[in-house]
C-alpha cells in the first residue's frame, strides 16, 4: 500500500507541510523591524538571526546560502526580505540568488526611510499573501514528496541502542516510498566515517567521510593549523558505530555540505553541528519539510519553519515530558515503526508537534569563521 | 564635577537603567527564554544561540559576555534559564550573588513541564519587577560613567562631523574623571599608528598594534584583502579615497586623550580614562561587548542610518549628515549634520552629546529604546563543533 | 541659517578641505577660519576633497593633520582630490610608519 499525506503542492513540484510566509531579515540590524512585520500578519514567520554583515569569504557564503535556502523551503508560500541597506548581505543579492518560483519581494529600511515605513509596507504586502493562503487547501500527496530530516542531538549509547531498530526501520519504509531522508552528520557520527564511506558510490563523499573519521577538524580562531584537529577516541568511535545503526543497511547517496540540497531521492548525510537551532535551520535550508529529532530526554527548541517530531527513549520510572512527541520503549520495533510513521504522516498533514503547540520555534545561522 | 542620577548597586557600580532581564545559557533555550520574557510586560529578553557546540575560545568569550551582561549595573534582576547541571548558569549565579544582585536560575530537570517552567519564571519576574520599581535613583558622579564609542553604517561625513564630535565628548568625560571605550579593531587598520603613538606608554601602544596586526592577518586568511575591499564603492561615491582616510575618520571618536589601556572583548576597563576594546567592526557584536564590559551608555554614529540598540544599555545615535537625520529621524538622537549646513562646529556638537549623555543617564529614553531595538549578538570566533 | 563657508579644513596642517556642498567649476572656495583665496578648477561633489595648494607627485595628502595617502601626480590648488590622483600607502610605507611609532 502506498502511503499519502496532505500537503501544499508548490509550482516547482515540492510540497509544504505548512503554509506560511517567510519574513526574512538579511542582517541583524533589520531583525526588530522583521519581527514587527511578522507579529502583525497571520501565517507570517520571522526569520531573524545575528549574521549578515562584516562577514568575509566562506562564512559569508554560508549566511547567504542559508537564507536563500530557507526562502526556497516548500513550507513557505511566499517570502518578504527585509534589509537595513548598507549591509554586506544585500537584499538585491538574495533576490538574485533565490529562484523565482513563488511570490517574493524585498526592500531595506534605508530605502524606505525608516522602520515605521518599512513595517507599514511589509505588513501590506504580507497581509495580501496571507489572504491568499486562507483560500488554499491541503491535497493528498504521495510520501515521495516528503524530505525528512533525521537529527541527533546530545545522544548517548543507551538512546541510540533503543532508537536504532525503530528509526532505521522507519528510514527503510520512507526510502521504499521514494521519500528523501537526510540524516545529520555531527561529531558524534563522524568517527565512523570510514564505515559510512562504504555505503556510498560517490567517490568525493567516500573520500571526505574517510577524512572526517580521522579526527575532529574545524576552523578555529588560533592560527596554528594543528590547533584545529584532535583525533577521535575509541569510546567516541564506539558511540559513532551505534549511531550509524540508525541508518540501517540502507545505501547512502552522498554527503551534503552545509545548506546543500539533495538533488535526488534516497538517503543523504548533511554536515551538522551540535548546536540544535543552527542544525535545524540547516535542514530547513536543505529543503526538508519535516524532521525527527532524537535526543536523550527531549529538546526545548524546534524549527519555526518545519515541524519536528521529538523522539526520546522511555526509561523505567521516568516521568514523561510534555514536550516529547514519541517515546521509544521496549515494545516490538515493527509496531513502534508503524505508529511513528503514522505520527509522521499526521504531523506532515498539519497536526502540531508538542513544541509547535508551545510556539518554541527558533532560527539561527551557523558560523564557520569569525566576523570582522 | 558633573553629576547624574543613577542606581547605586551594592558592589559600588552605578546603573543608568533598572532592567529586569531573562537570559538563556545555551541556544536550545532561546525560544523558552523569549516566551517567558513575553509573559511579563517590561521584562527584557537577552537571547543568543551560543553556549553550546563551541570550542574553548568561543565558550570562554560567550561565558564572559553573558556574565558581564547579566551582572551589568543597568540590570536590576536576572532570570537565568539553563539546562540540568548547567555550568554557565552556575557561573552567572555565583557572580551575581557576589554582587548581591537578585538572580534566579531555572535549570531543567526531570520533573518539569513547560507550563510549570513558564509559571515559575513568570512569578519570579513579576516579583522582581515590583522590587525594581522600588529602587530609586541617587546622585552619582560622572566618574562612575563608562561610555562606549561605536560607529555603524558609516559614510564620508562620519569622520568629519559625528566622529570628531564624539572625540570631543570623549576628551570631556575623561577630563572629568570618567571613562570612554573606543572599539572596532577592524576600523583602525590603516590608522593604528596614530592611536599607538598616542598611548600612555610603549607597552600599551604595542598591545594595540598587536591586536590590529592579528586582524589584518585573519582577514588575509579568508582570502580577502581589507585594502581592496575598502573604501567600499559607496564610500568612494561619498568622497572617501583611501583606507587610511576611512580609518582616520573612525578613530576620531577617540579624541586626543592618551590611550590608557587595551582590553579584550567584553572585559571591564581596570582604570578610568580612555580605553580601547578589541571588538569586530560588526556593530551589534561590538556594542554587545562594550555593554558586557560595563559601559552604561553607548554612542553610535551613523551615516546611512542604523536602528540597532542593546537590550541593556541605552544607545545614543548620532547622525553624520542632515539628510540621514531628516529621513531616519525615528532612529536618531543627535544631528551632527548641523556642522555641514548650520554653522555649528565640532565643539558645539561635542557639548550637545555630553549633555545628551547626562540626560540619558538620568533616564531620558533614546530613539533605539523607544523603538524597542534590543539586538544582542556575541562575537563568534571559530566554527560550531 | 546662512552659512559663510562652503568647505571645511579639519586641521591647520591639512592640504585638502572637504566640500560642504557641491562647488561648481570656477566658483570661489570659502574655507572655515581661513583667509585662503581659492577657486575650484573643476566641480567638487558634496563631501569630496579639494586641494588647498599645489601638491606635487608622491607628496602626502594630509587630512585630519595626518597622512591619508600619496599623490599619484601633481595636483594643482583648487583640483578635485580623489582616487584618480591619490593612492593609499603600500605595505612597505605602512611598515615604516608603524615601526616609527615603536622607536624609542
Amino acid at each position: 500500500m502506498a502511503y499519502t499525506f496532505k500537503g501544499y503542492l508548490r509550482s516547482d513540484g515540492s510540497a509544504g507541510t505548512r503554509n506560511n510566509i517567510g519574513i526574512i531579515s538579511s542582517v541583524i540590524c533589520s531583525s526588530t523591524v522583521t519581527n514587527e512585520i511578522a507579529n502583525r500578519v497571520d501565517d507570517a514567520v520571522p526569520i531573524i538571526h545575528s549574521n549578515g554583515c562584516a562577514q568575509l569569504g566562506d562564512d559569508f557564503k554560508v549566511t547567504k546560502s542559508m537564507l536563500s535556502g530557507v526562502a526556497e523551503n516548500p513550507n513557505f508560500h511566499s517570502n518578504l526580505l527585509i534589509g537595513l541597506g548598507c549591509e554586506t548581505n544585500q537584499v538585491s543579492g538574495l533576490l538574485d540568488a533565490i529562484p523565482q518560483t513563488k511570490p517574493i519581494e524585498g526592500f531595506s529600511i534605508q530605502q524606505m526611510a525608516g522602520g515605521a515605513n518599512t513595517v507599514a509596507k511589509g505588513v501590506t504586502i504580507a497581509a495580501e499573501w496571507s489572504e491568499k493562503i486562507a483560500q488554499e487547501k491541503r491535497e493528498e500527496l504521495p510520501l515521495s514528496k516528503l524530505k525528512v530530516g533525521v537529527i541527533t542531538v546530545d545522544v548517548d549509547e543507551r538512546t541510540l541502542k533503543a532508537a536504532a531498530p525503530v528509526v532505521s526501520a522507519l528510514i527503510s519504509v520512507l526510502l521504499k516510498e521514494d521519500s528523501t531522508v537526510v540524516c545529520s552528520l555531527t561529531k558524534s557520527l563522524e568517527p565512523c566515517g570510514d564505515l559510512l564511506a562504504e555505503k556510498t558510490e560517490n567517490m568525493n563523499a567516500r573520500e571526505e567521510l574517510w577524512e572526517l573519521s580521522y579526527g575532529l577538524n574545524r576552523r578555529r580562531w588560533e592560527s596554528n593549523e594543528a590547533y584545529g584537529f584532535s583525533a577521535y577516541s575509541e569510546r567516541e568511535k564506539k558511540i559513532a558505530l551505534e549511531e550509524s545503526n540508525l541508518l540501517g543497511s540502507n545505501q547512502l547517496q552522498t554527503l551534503l555540505d552545509i545548506n546543500e540540497k539533495p538533488l535526488d531521492k534516497g538517503l543523504y548525510l548533511l554536515k551538522s553541528s551540535g548546536n540544535l537551532v543552527e542544525t535545524l535551520s540547516n535542514f530547513v535550508s536543505a529543503g526538508c519539510n519535516v524532521a525527527l529529532i532524537l535526543s536523550k530526554e527531549g529538546v526545548l527548541a524546534t524549527s519555526n519553519v518545519i515541524p519536528c517530531i521529538s523522539l526520546a527513549p522511555q526509561n523505567d520510572g521516568q516521568t514523561t515530558r510534555d514536550y516529547v512527541d514519541f517515546y521509544i520503549d521496549h515494545q516490538d520495533a515493527m509496531t513502534q515503526t508503524k505508529v511513528l510513521l503514522e505520527k509522521l504522516i499526521q504531523v506532515s498533514s498539519g497536526e502540531l508537534t508538542a513544541l509547535e503547540e508551545y510556539e518554541l520555534g527558533e532560527f539561527a545561522i551557523p558560523h564557520i569563521g569569525t566576523t570582522f | 564635577m558633573t553629576k547624574f542620577n543613577g542606581y547605586r548597586r551594592s558592589d559600588g557600580s552605578v546603573g543608568v537603567r533598572n532592567h529586569v532581564i531573562v537570559i538563556n545559557t545555551v541556544g536550545e533555550l532561546s525560544a523558552l527564554a523569549r516566551k517567558i520574557a513575553s509573559l511579563v510586560p517590561g521584562v527584557i529578553p537577552v537571547i543568543h544561540h551560543g553556549g553550546v557546540a563551541q570550542f574553548p575560545e568561543d565558550y570562554v568569550q560567550t561565558l564572559r559576555t553573558l556574565i558581564g551582561t547579566a551582572g551589568h549595573p543597568n540590570v536590576s534582576a536576572a532570570l537565568v534559564l539553563g539546562e540540568e547541571d548547567d555550568e554557565i548558569a552556575k557561573a552567572i549565579a555565583v557572580k551575581l550573588k557576589e554582587k548581591n544582585k537578585p538572580v534566579r536560575t531555572i535549570c531543567l530537570n526531570n520533573n518539569q513541564t513547560i507550563p510549570g517552567l513558564l509559571k515559575e519564571g513568570k512569578e519570579w519576574l513579576e516579583n522582581a519587577l515590583v522590587k525594581s520599581k522600588r529602587e530609586i535613583r541617587q546622585e552619582c558622579d560622572i566618574t562612575e560613567l563608562i561610555v562606549g564609542l561605536e560607529c555603524g553604517g558609516s559614510d564620508a561625513w562620519s569622520g568629519i562631523t559625528a566622529n570628531p564630535s564624539i572625540g570631543t565628548f570623549s576628551d570631556m568625560i575623561v577630563k572629568e574623571g570618567g571613562t570612554s571605550v573606543l572599539a572596532e579593531t577592524t576600523e583602525a587598520i590603516g590608522a593604528e599608528h596614530i592611536l599607538a603613538s598616542n598611548a600612555i606608554n610603549r607597552e600599551v601602544g604595542r598591545e594595540f598594534l598587536d591586536i590590529v596586526r592579528n586582524y589584518d592577518y585573519r582577514i588575509k586568511q579568508t582570502g580577502e584583502d581589507i585594502r581592496s575591499a575598502n573604501p567600499t564603492p559607496g564610500n568612494m561615491a561619498g568622497g572617501l579615497t583611501t583606507l587610511e582616510e576611512k580609518s582616520l575618520g573612525c578613530i576620531k571618536k577617540g579624541g586626543s586623550t592618551p590611550l590608557k589601556e587595551v582590553i579584550s572583548y567584553a572585559d571591564r576597563p581596570s582604570e578610568k580614562g580612555f580605553v580601547f576594546m578589541d571588538t569586530p567592526g560588526y556593530d551589534v557584536e561590538s556594542v554587545c561587548g562594550l555593554a558586557a564590559g560595563g559601559a552604561q551608555v553607548v554612542l553610535f554614529s551613523t551615516g546611512k542610518g542604523s536602528p540597532t540598540g542593546s537590550p541593556i544599555v541605552p544607545v545614543i545615535k548620532i547622525g553624520t549628515n542632515p539628510k540621514v537625520y531628516e529621513i531616519m529621524s525615528e532612529h536618531i538622537d543627535i544631528n551632527a549634520g548641523k556642522i555641514i549646513d548650520q554653522n555649528k562646529n565640532i565643539t558645539d556638537i561635542g557639548t550637545e552629546i555630553f549633555d545628551k549623555v547626562i540626560d540619558v543617564s538620568n533616564g531620558e529614553q533614546t530613539a533605539a529604546e523607544n523603538q524597542l531595538n534590543q539586538e544582542f549578538a556575541i562575537w563568534r570566533l571559530a566554527e560550531s563543533i | 541659517m546662512e552659512i559663510s563657508y562652503n568647505a571645511l579644513k579639519l586641521n591647520p596642517d591639512d592640504n585638502v578641505a572637504v566640500a560642504l556642498q557641491r562647488i561648481g567649476k570656477s566658483e570661489a572656495v570659502l574655507i572655515n577660519n581661513s583667509e585662503i583665496e581659492l577657486v575650484a578648477l573643476e566641480e567638487i561633489p558634496y563631501g569630496h576633497k579639494i586641494a588647498l595648494r599645489t601638491i606635487i607627485e608622491n607628496d602626502d595628502i594630509t587630512k585630519y593633520g595626518e597622512c591619508m595617502g600619496k599623490a599619484t601626480k601633481e595636483i594643482p590648488a583648487g583640483s578635485h582630490v580623489h582616487v584618480h590622483n591619490v593612492r593609499g600607502l603600500n605595505e612597505m610605507e605602512r611598515a615604516v610608519v608603524i615601526n616609527h611609532v615603536m622607536e624609542p
